[in-house]
């Protein structure tokens, strides 16, 4: 009962759910949520006081873990206060934007494990974080430093600027220049570093990129504002102050960007402890008999060795690769095959870790574990793939040349002036001639416009790991698109069957966890039918379903691969069709492929005929069927051999050296954790969409990358020229810097009116 | 233009002090998450 409302609940789980939600007092979670959440699913596998937690000094303990399927800012709530409100918890603050839960509790009162279970128990995934990046506070720190220089020193500067007009005693400017000499040396000392760092890590390289000439105008700006400082002369101080500012800020901001997908990455592919129960048999003499007596202990999967046995049950990952020895269940391959059908399996098959055993039991024998394992071995050769280096930026392109002749042109300033009017005016214009030629501007154009382009693409549900990725992903020519997962649900869906039959299906399997039960219900709730209740229902694992609906008995079961027959006392009654579907959006983003000029190709492992079934839902007019999962990144480089530029979406295992391979990968969210790993974006949502919002971005911010510097390149091409000519003095230098580069930022805020643009022609 | 001489030391005094503030709030983690307070004053209790 909730709020009034008289509804059933779908399934045990709800039900517990809403217990707990309303037995911690907040029964409001029901009337402000804005999205419904997930049903909660059996937790299976993870040891969570296995991770290594020690208690802190004042005897509490605190970790963060990641929270999976928050929808709403009323999830967020809900968990905080649920977790908030069970007793030996001391704080929990849940992170909507990360997906971070903070928790800090008494390990005296509670443990690890019945916190995760309880946020399990609200139908949210808790998992548990690998090792995480911290927050880039140093160049946020160097940012709000130079800030604060930067603005003073103007200050500064424009009581000297305006002493110019009005007269100011000499020694009140030399006192606010050396004032301003004060406040400029940290940030030329100590913010400006990254720059230096950057330059000297590519000359001792070989490389030439943006950061050199950079810090070459921050050397000689400061340098210039030393010697004219002593000498009582007015210096670029200013310029100097407002120029890192303006390039940290540009940092900052793609930092920032990076992170959001760094975060999701690591959180997806955190390690976990995970444990298995092994069964040991031990030869008891004292009874005489000399039987073998079976127990069973619960054992890190790392201690594992050929040869053991181990127990795996209903919603647990299996721990090992190996061979049945007992029992049978069905067993959900979909990340190593990619299908998304559960196989039934029995003694003799060969089983691998991390598949996940849907319903029934199995005893395995261990064959091979840790580095020998089949995942082991697939991370390996992505590792080998994934040497992809970072490619040259089009600014770190034009930065030799744009350095020779900066460099060519002071010489000739010097020597033209030196030869016409003397070594004073030589020196003061050729300085001028470098100052003006520090391409702040050119320098900002890339991370601002791919910082936007990142956040573009991130907002509509495409998380890229760098601005290189960006830029690559709006070259892309071929789309190759994996169909299991990527265009298609890679759940099971009911694909057909009338609604009374679905009725008693669904009022059957609600009690049930299985994928089949899972799908069933979530149509009977699409379609807005009530569930009805079922009285009586046993489940025979294997075999079917029983129970009484409105007095009368029903049974359910499997008749062939993908159907299943609903019976009642007199026969069959009716049967329900399940299989794996393509998204509802797939049809629209392959139209969307075409019209952007990239070709979509659907690869699978599928027989031609199904393939191509799923190719006319989905629109995709290029189908590669029965293709051997190794063959995938073969493809990848066929293509890229004959000059394409390939994007790869997958999910799987599978997917990994063809993700790894193409000049794009992007990986679903709830994929492999090494498809993840080795992708350049993830997607967050349940739809392809968000890979057309990216290569739109992509191309967006690549434009205003291009016009930006052609903007500036004008623009440091007259100021070098007027500099050359003697025009320039610290305050015309003070005027154009900060003109030129809101040229540039205004120029990056166009992305996401160009993405908007685009989209509003789609529709 | 004898102010200048106190002006000078409350000037780099205020600044000073928030400088400072500036780098405890960093230090602090004030600026790592800037995505949900504005969620969470929405959920009050």
């Amino acid at each position: 009962m909730v709020e009034g409302s008289a509804d059933a609940f779908c399934c045990t789980g709800c039900e517990v759910a809403s217990l707990i939600i309303s037995d911690a007092g907040l029964e409001r979670y029901y009337a402000e949520r804005t999205a419904f959440a997930p049903r909660p699913e059996a937790q299976g596998g993870v040891d969570w006081n296995a991770l290594p937690i020690a208690p802190g000094a004042d005897g509490r303990c605190e970790t963060r873990l990641m929270v999976e399927g928050l929808r709403c800012a009323s999830c967020v709530w809900v968990t905080e206060r649920v977790l908030e409100r069970t007793p030996g918890v001391t704080q929990a603050t849940v992170s909507y934007a990360t997906g971070r839960a903070t928790l800090r509790w008494d390990p005296a009162q509670v443990d690890l494990a019945a916190l995760a279970r309880r946020i399990g128990a609200l139908g949210y995934r808790p998992r548990p974080l690998g090792v995480e990046a911290s927050a880039d506070r140093s160049l946020l720190l160097r940012l709000g430093i130079a800030g604060f220089a930067a603005m003073n020193i103007m200050l500064l500067a424009t009581t000297i600027y305006a002493g110019w007009l009005d007269g100011m005693d000499q020694r009140y400017a030399a006192l606010f220049q050396w004032a301003a000499l004060v406040l400029a040396t940290p940030v030329a000392l100590w913010c400006a570093q990254p720059f230096f760092a950057g330059a000297w890590s590519g000359l001792r390289h070989g490389v030439l990129h943006m950061d050199l000439p950079i810090a070459l105008g921050v050397a000689i700006l400061y340098l210039q504002g030393l010697v004219a400082t002593l000498a009582g002369r007015e210096g670029y101080l200013d310029s100097l102050a407002m120029l890192v500012f303006l390039l940290l800020a540009g940092r900052v901001l793609e930092s920032r960007g990076r992170r959001r997908a760094a975060e999701a990455a690591t959180a997806l592919a955190g390690t976990v402890p995970r444990t298995a129960r092994r069964l040991r048999s031990e030869t008891r003499d004292a009874d005489g008999a000399g039987a073998a007596i079976e127990s069973m202990e619960t054992v890190a999967v790392r201690d594992l060795r050929p040869g053991d046995r181990i127990d795996t049950g209903t919603g647990e990952e299996i721990a090992a690769d190996g061979v049945v020895l007992e029992g049978s269940a069905q067993v959900k391959m979909a990340l190593l095959t990619g299908e998304a059908a559960p196989v039934l399996l029995g003694p003799g098959d060969r089983v691998v870790a991390g598949t996940v055993l849907v319903e029934g039991a199995l005893t395995t024998l261990v064959e091979a574990v840790g580095e020998d394992s089949v995942v082991h071995r697939m991370a390996a050769e992505l590792a080998l793939a994934q040497d992809r280096g970072t490619a040259p930026t089009s600014a770190d392109r034009i930065a030799p040349w744009f350095t020779a002749i900066t460099l060519l042109v002071a010489s000739l300033t010097l020597a033209s002036w030196w030869m016409l009017r003397g070594s004073d005016v030589a020196i003061a214009r050729t300085v001028a001639v470098l100052v003006v030629a520090c391409p702040c501007a050119l320098a900002l154009s890339q991370p601002l416009a791919a910082a936007a382009g990142l956040g573009a693409a991130a907002r509509r549900g495409l998380l890229l790991r760098s601005s290189d990725a960006l830029l690559r992903l709006g070259h892309v020519t071929v789309a190759g698109l994996d169909k299991t997962g990527t265009v298609t649900t890679g759940t099971l869906s009911v694909t057909a069957a009338s609604d009374p039959t679905l009725r008693l299906a669904a009022g059957l399997e609600r009690y049930s966890a299985h994928p089949i039960a899972t799908a069933i219900v979530a149509e009977t709730a699409r379609r807005r039918i009530p569930l009805p209740a079922a009285a009586e229902v046993r489940e025979v694992p294997g075999q079917g379903i029983s129970g009484v609906i409105d007095g009368a008995r029903y049974e359910i079961r499997s008749s062939g691969p993908g159907t299943i027959e609903v019976l009642g006392v007199q026969g069959v009654i009716g049967t329900v069709q399940l299989g794996d579907v393509a998204r509802a959006d797939s049809g629209s983003v392959v139209r969307q492929f075409e019209q952007l000029g990239v070709r979509a190709v659907m690869i699978t492992g599928d027989h031609s005929e199904v393939a191509e079934r799923f190719g006319r839902d989905a629109g995709v007019g290029e189908i590669l069927a029965r293709t051997l999962p190794a063959a995938k990144s073969d493809w990848v480089r066929q293509q890229q051999a004959g000059g394409e530029r390939v994007l790869f979406a997958g999910d799987g295992l599978n997917d990994g050296p063809a993700l790894a391979a193409a000049d794009v990968g992007i990986a679903m969210a709830r994929g492999a954790a090494s498809s993840v790993l080795v992708a350049d974006g993830i997607i967050s949502t349940e739809s392809l969409a968000p890979v057309i919002a990216g290569i739109r971005a992509a191309r967006a911010a690549e434009r205003v990358i291009h016009s930006s510097q052609r903007r500036s390149i004008v623009y440091n091409v007259l100021a070098v020229a007027a500099a050359a000519a003697g025009l320039v003095n610290p305050l015309v230098a003070a005027i154009l810097m900060p003109l030129s580069s809101s040229m540039v930022i205004w120029n990056a805020a166009r992305v996401e009116r160009l993405v908007r643009a685009e989209e509003a022609c789609e529709q | 233009m004898r102010a200048v001489i106190f002006l000078l030391p409350i000037a780099v005094g205020l600044g000073a002090i928030f400088a400072w503030l500036f780098i405890a709030a960093v230090r602090d983690g004030q600026f790592d998450d800037l995505d949900d307070p504005p969620e969470r004053i929405l959920h009050e209790d």
